[in-house]
């Protein structure tokens, strides 16, 4: 239960990110407030809401490696799944993750930037834009900068900063033939992922030329799977290919088991979806 | 801070603490349509729309709605001029206990907004935050399509047809009437104990314990009691010490008498350690930190199957508990019953099967968490409102532990959200009352939803151990069930339950001899309760899982072995009377059995002939959806009970009114499921008037009359032979007063349409009838009570088949289709009755393959909430078909028999049976999970 002493409403994200660092006492940001909301513990002296900083917007940009998907962080899922935006073989692994999130309800107010920088269960976003080779741009105290997405979960003591707010979500869709597809599992069709697998796969010539898949569900922070990655390239699009790139992941993932399943039954539906997303993927092309 | 927004299109300035959820600020508002029902964000009863969006209202800061527009149920449409939706929902039933109705329509009105045509897909996927308990979701979205399609009106009761039954021509039974207080719930004016406004109430609280068996060396309350808004700590040394059992059941109670109000042991996690009152719920909850308390940790017994070994941990030590089989053995009831010679039958068997099933702990889950209001009123006279199935049980037990008169207490139920069984309990009210008594304040107690799940009342585990003999030609000579029944920290039900384990379900299929045993153990885990099923839910799991293996052994179809078995019209069951409710039952003889017409009726309504005739000879399943999915269909039979015999007693009091009404009052408990409204249909067909000029009031210990509440399957058989029997009194007064104002002979009168008429042709309107009677001459208030108990319990039969697919590599199931046929004998009311079984059969379903109450190594449960502890969503549920078959029962009231609980019993075995019809999988461990699933798919790979 909440015992909040202020909650602030900051009109940008330099305003954010100053009254997180200058106020007194214990303080987060609050996006869709899905996770804080409920379980936000009675210490914390002040949340910083960000509804108004200005932060709800998906847009192409132009880049000079071939344009960029930009998602604002307060982007809603549920407008995030309906975004023209997104509607293409390569963005796909996106609009299949935020359409199948939690309920109406939850997609309603969470928001990408909440589901990228959370990590209290397995989120579905952050497999996707993974695949995808996503960055983040943080807005800290000496203004915006990039960082990989990869990095931010690999290495998040050394490039996250306190105060540092996740302001935008980009992703390059210069890659021509580029295709992904998101899959998961769960004790229900409405549920927290059990595990969930994004893969991005380019095929040329026949050949697949690059892939990458990225699973969530079988480690505290996404898992990029970088040895089935090494396997296809180079390989023909083939069922049989794409069930030995799981059979590779089944067997060197190491799962922990928890309430919701047990780290066998993981590391075995680990395999089966990312065979089940390169597949997907590859068929789109 | 000062929020502005708009509620509802008018505008509105509030000064709200920082961290307060909009659900509390609509609410304190007065916007009660709005509820309260899980604070996570996972069951939807507080959704609103959020700039034209359902979201859940717990889930948002107030500060965060600043300039925006919220609408909540009751902008939608008010009771003068509902919504179309509403009206819809309305005309078909479709809201049972109400709680999470109003969040659906909500999210329905956004759904058809944005998209006026949607497909079921959509719909359900529109839904699919909005958890409800009762409905299956069924009637929601199928009232949902039919205003999409512009074909609002055309379900439920026209008001034309005349329902004919056995030669009755009815013109209030046997319709689907709306329900009596269902303008009320789905435009949310219905009023729940959260909705009473009480002035000066306090908080209260319950302090818990973190361990799982521990003894309290010594509580400080200083703390606490120090913090300013506090006004009451109560712990062991505060309260009187009145061994009690906690299951509303009948007096003197079948149950041991093993819990007290506060104890100084604890016996789960989750145990009442103390209890605060307080200002605010968040100073309750720092109270309750505030409390020091030193515990000597005792070593716990978390498995069942030590509980009884030699030097386990002695669970209930204490020395004034009663009524307790062995507590030095932690064994709470023991049940051993035997019917003819079943070891001379095993010798004579040509076979003999053997298999072990187990059955998990779940919780009913109702939408309502369980909750309780109490106060003294200008009397000085201790009031409880309360969520719950028994008031006039609550009444004797609040009473009794807190050492007041009966005379002294009124216990009221107003609407409730959903019970199932897991209010058949005092859980709050006796606990509720002593802060009241000693703060003299308002006290009012919710439990939150992890409180709900693991310290209210759960379903026993149970260890199954199931044995059959069978002659060469298939004819069963013996059957033992033997029961490892988990009971938990206390005893509530610890008898009762397992007791209709085996006497609900050995019946079903004739034998020449029987036993049942069961050792019903404590164990330092949650309270095992009544839930919907009551014991019998378990056991037909083990026996029409059986009842298909031992088919597919002897090389018969399962369809044709089980009704060349199943008990007939003219049996006597052979257990009835040997097992009852902690004592000997009743001679039950089977007077009506509706079972191959239900078999029938499912057969037709599912792909049961087609998906046989596309099997392939000696492989399991058909292709299903997708590369790695296989088909399955299977099924299954049960029979259950009406009401408690020679236990349950209900009783009604009908008065007349000038203008021709009525009042109903009745003790019974509606929980959602309709029973106001059937009781009143009732009332109305004897006294010839619409179901609209009875006006029911039920479950006030003050007001009503008695009635052991709504369990057992008995509220229509028991409390609706009550209303009958006072009905038929009133009439035949009016009957009287209308031959004096006729001059015609009384005998010859008829009730019906309003008026009562002579064979002359002379008739008069009922209203000048009970005009006159009040008014003329003779100046009498017609007003009758009558109560009814009966030594009848006659069963309700059900059959169903499960099509499910399974994904082979994943092991998850999905159940694309479920029919379910009941045969209830008369349907009072078909739409609530098929409303009936779709909640059953949805809950089943959790039972099934999803819903399981996970715990750590020191007892702690690890899922308590809703995202963990997996409810079925309106897009996991398929479009259940409810089908009704009529017989009449001649000792039910118009031929009617129970519905409410049979639909729970088929569906696990018949999902068990559809998972080994499609992979060749035998799975006799609840629930099915994708992972229970996957190992049975691999082992049978590996053999």
């Amino acid at each position: 239960m909440l015992d909040l002493k202020n909650l602030y409403r900051p009109k940008s994200p330099e305003e954010a990110v100053r009254t997180l660092l200058e106020t007194e006492g214990t303080g987060l940001y609050v996006a869709g407030g899905t996770i804080v909301v409920p379980t936000g513990s009675p210490s914390l002296d002040y949340l910083v809401d960000l509804t108004d900083a200005g932060l709800d917007y998906v847009r192409v940009e132009d880049t000079p490696d071939g344009g960029a998907l930009v998602i604002g962080a307060m982007t809603r899922i549920a407008d995030l799944a309906t975004s023209p935006e997104l509607a293409s073989p390569t963005l796909r692994a996106i609009i299949e993750a935020a359409a199948d999130m939690g309920t109406h309800t939850t997609r309603n107010r969470a928001t990408v930037g909440g589901n990228v920088f959370a990590v209290h269960f397995p989120s579905d976003l952050p497999p996707a834009f993974l695949a995808l080779g996503a960055s983040i741009r943080l807005q800290g105290t000496d203004g915006p900068r990039d960082v990989s997405l990869e990095d931010f979960y690999a290495r998040r003591s050394e490039v996250y900063r306190r105060g540092d707010l996740i302001v935008e979500i980009r992703v390059s869709v210069g890659h021509e033939g580029l295709a992904s597809a998101f899959e998961k599992t769960g004790r229900t069709r409405v549920d927290v992922a059990i595990v969930s697998c994004a893969a991005a796969v380019a095929v040329s010539g026949g050949t697949i030329e690059m892939a990458r898949v990225v699973l969530n569900g079988i480690s505290p922070v996404p898992y990029v799977a970088a040895d089935a990655g090494a396997y296809l390239a180079g390989k023909s699009p083939t069922e049989d290919v794409f069930r030995e790139a799981g059979r590779l992941v089944s067997e060197n993932v190491s799962p922990r088991g928890d309430h919701r399943a047990s780290a066998d039954y993981r590391r075995k539906v680990a395999g089966v979806m990312t065979a089940r997303a390169l597949s997907r993927a590859a068929g789109a092309v | 801070m000062t929020v502005a927004f708009t509620v509802n299109d008018r505008p509105v300035e509030v000064d709200v603490p920082p961290g307060e959820v909009l659900l509390d600020t609509l609410r304190g508002l007065g916007f009660r349509g709005v509820k309260d029902g899980c604070r996570a964000g996972d069951c939807g009863s507080c959704a609103v729309l959020l700039d034209g969006r359902p979201v859940a209202s717990c889930s948002v800061l107030t500060g965060q709605a600043e300039g925006c527009s919220i609408t909540t149920i009751e902008g939608i449409g008010d009771p003068a001029a509902p919504h179309p939706l509403q009206k819809e929902f309305l005309k078909r039933s479709a809201a049972q206990c109400g709680y999470c109705m109003q969040g659906m329509i909500v999210s329905a009105k956004a759904l058809l907004d944005a998209d006026p045509h949607p497909t079921e897909k959509a719909i359900r996927a529109g839904l699919s935050g909005n958890l409800c308990r009762c409905t299956g979701y069924v009637k929601a979205v199928e009232a949902i399509k039919a205003v999409a399609d512009g074909k609002a009106g055309d379900a439920g009761d026209d008001g034309d047809a005349a329902p004919e039954h056995a030669g009755e021509r009815y013109a209030s039974v046997g319709r689907s009437v709306e329900k009596t207080e269902g303008l009320g719930l789905v435009t949310g004016r219905a009023r729940y104990t959260d909705d009473f406004p009480v002035e000066g109430m306090l908080y209260g609280r319950i302090k818990r314990s973190p361990h799982a068996h521990a003894r309290i060396k010594s509580i400080d309350t200083s703390r606490a009691l120090a913090l300013p808004g506090v006004h009451c700590v109560l712990t062991h040394e505060d309260v009187p010490r009145v061994p009690f059992s906690t299951a509303g059941q009948n007096c003197p109670e079948p149950s041991p008498f093993d819990t007290v109000m506060l104890d100084r042991k604890v016996r789960f996690v989750g145990d009442r350690v103390a209890a605060v009152a307080a200002e605010t719920p968040v100073l309750a909850e720092k109270a309750c930190a505030l409390i020091d308390v030193e515990y000597e940790v005792l070593p716990p017994v978390l498995e069942p199957e030590r509980a009884m070994d030699e030097g386990a941990p002695v669970i209930h030590d204490e020395d004034d508990s009663t009524g307790i089989e062995d507590a030095a053995r932690n064994l709470a009831a023991k049940i051993d019953v035997e019917v003819g010679d079943v070891e001379n039958g095993f010798t004579s068997a040509a076979r003999v099967f053997e298999h072990e099933y187990s059955v998990q702990y779940i919780q009913a889950t109702p939408t309502e968490a369980h909750i309780s209001l109490s106060y003294l009123d200008e009397k000085d006279r201790l009031v409880v409102i309360t969520s719950t199935q028994v008031p006039f049980h609550a009444r004797r037990i609040v009473a009794r532990v807190n050492g007041l008169p009966i005379s002294r207490v009124r216990v009221v139920k107003p609407r409730i959200g959903g019970a199932f069984g897991a209010k058949q309990e005092v859980v709050l009210e006796d606990i509720c009352a002593a802060l009241t008594l000693r703060t003299r304040r308002p006290v009012k107690i919710k439990l939150d939803r992890g409180e709900e799940l693991y310290a209210s009342r759960t379903r026993h585990p149970q260890v199954i151990h199931l044995k059959t003999g069978v002659a060469e030609d298939g004819r069963i000579l013996a059957r033992q069930m033997d029961v490892l029944c988990n009971t938990g920290a206390y005893g509530a039900h610890a008898l009762t339950v397992p007791s209709n384990t085996g006497s609900k379900t050995l019946p079903l299929y004739r034998s020449e001899s029987l036993r049942y045993t069961c050792d019903s153990v404590y164990t330092n885990l949650p309270i095992a309760g009544a839930v919907r099923g009551y014991g019998a839910a378990q056991g037909f799991f083990a026996v029409d899982s059986q009842m298909d293996e031992i088919a597919h052994a002897l090389g018969r179809d399962p369809v044709e072995y089980r009704l060349a078995n199943a008990i007939r019209e003219g049996d006597r069951d052979p257990i009835a009377e040997h097992v009852g409710e902690g004592k000997s039952g009743f001679e039950r003889i089977i007077r009506t059995n509706g079972l191959a017409e239900c078999w029938e009726r499912v057969r037709e309504a599912t792909d049961w002939d087609a998906w046989h005739a596309s099997l392939t000879e000696g492989t399991a399943g058909t292709p299903g959806s997708g590369p790695f999915v296989r088909r399955g269909l299977g099924m299954s039979l049960a029979m259950h009970g009406s009401g408690i015999p020679g236990d349950d007693m209900g009783a009604a009091t009908i008065k007349a009114n000038e203008d021709g009404s009525f009042h109903l009052l009745i003790g019974a408990t509606d929980l959602g499921t309709g029973s106001d409204t059937i009781l009143g249909q009732m009332a109305a067909e004897i006294l010839g008037v619409p179901p609209k000029a009875v006006h029911v009031y039920s479950s006030d210990t003050d007001r009503t009359p008695f009635d052991v509440g709504a369990y057992a399957s008995s509220t229509t058989y028991v409390s609706g032979g009550a209303v009958v029997k006072a009905a038929e009194q009133v009439r035949d007064r009016l009957l009287y007063h209308a031959s004096v104002m006729m001059g015609e002979d009384q005998t010859k009168l008829v009730c019906a349409d309003g008026r009562i008429a002579a064979p002359s042709g002379k008739s008069v309107p009922i209203e000048e009838v009970a005009h006159t009677a009040m008014y003329g001459d003779e100046k009498e208030q017609i007003s009758y009570s009558a109560s009814n108990m009966t030594f009848e319990c006659p069963p309700p039969f059900a059959a169903a088949v499960a099509d499910v697919e399974v994904d082979v590599e994943t092991g998850r199931v999905d159940v694309r289709d479920f029919a379910c046929a009941i045969d209830c004998g008369f349907a009072i009311n078909p739409a609530l009755a098929e409303g009936q079984i779709h909640g059953a059969v949805s809950m089943g379903l959790g039972y099934a393959l999803t819903e399981e109450m996970v715990f750590d190594k020191r007892g702690r449960m690890l899922n308590a909430n809703l995202l963990d502890y997996k409810i079925l969503t309106a897009v996991d549920t398929p479009a259940i078909k409810a089908i009704l078959v009529t017989t009449d029962e001649p000792t039910g009231p118009f031929g009617a028999k129970s519905v409410s609980e049979i639909p729970v019993d088929v569906v696990a075995p018949a999902i068990a049976n559809a998972i080994f019809a499609a992979t060749g999988v035998r799975l006799r461990e609840l629930p099915f999970t994708p992972e229970k699933v996957l190992a049975g798919i691999e082992t049978l790979g590996g053999e």
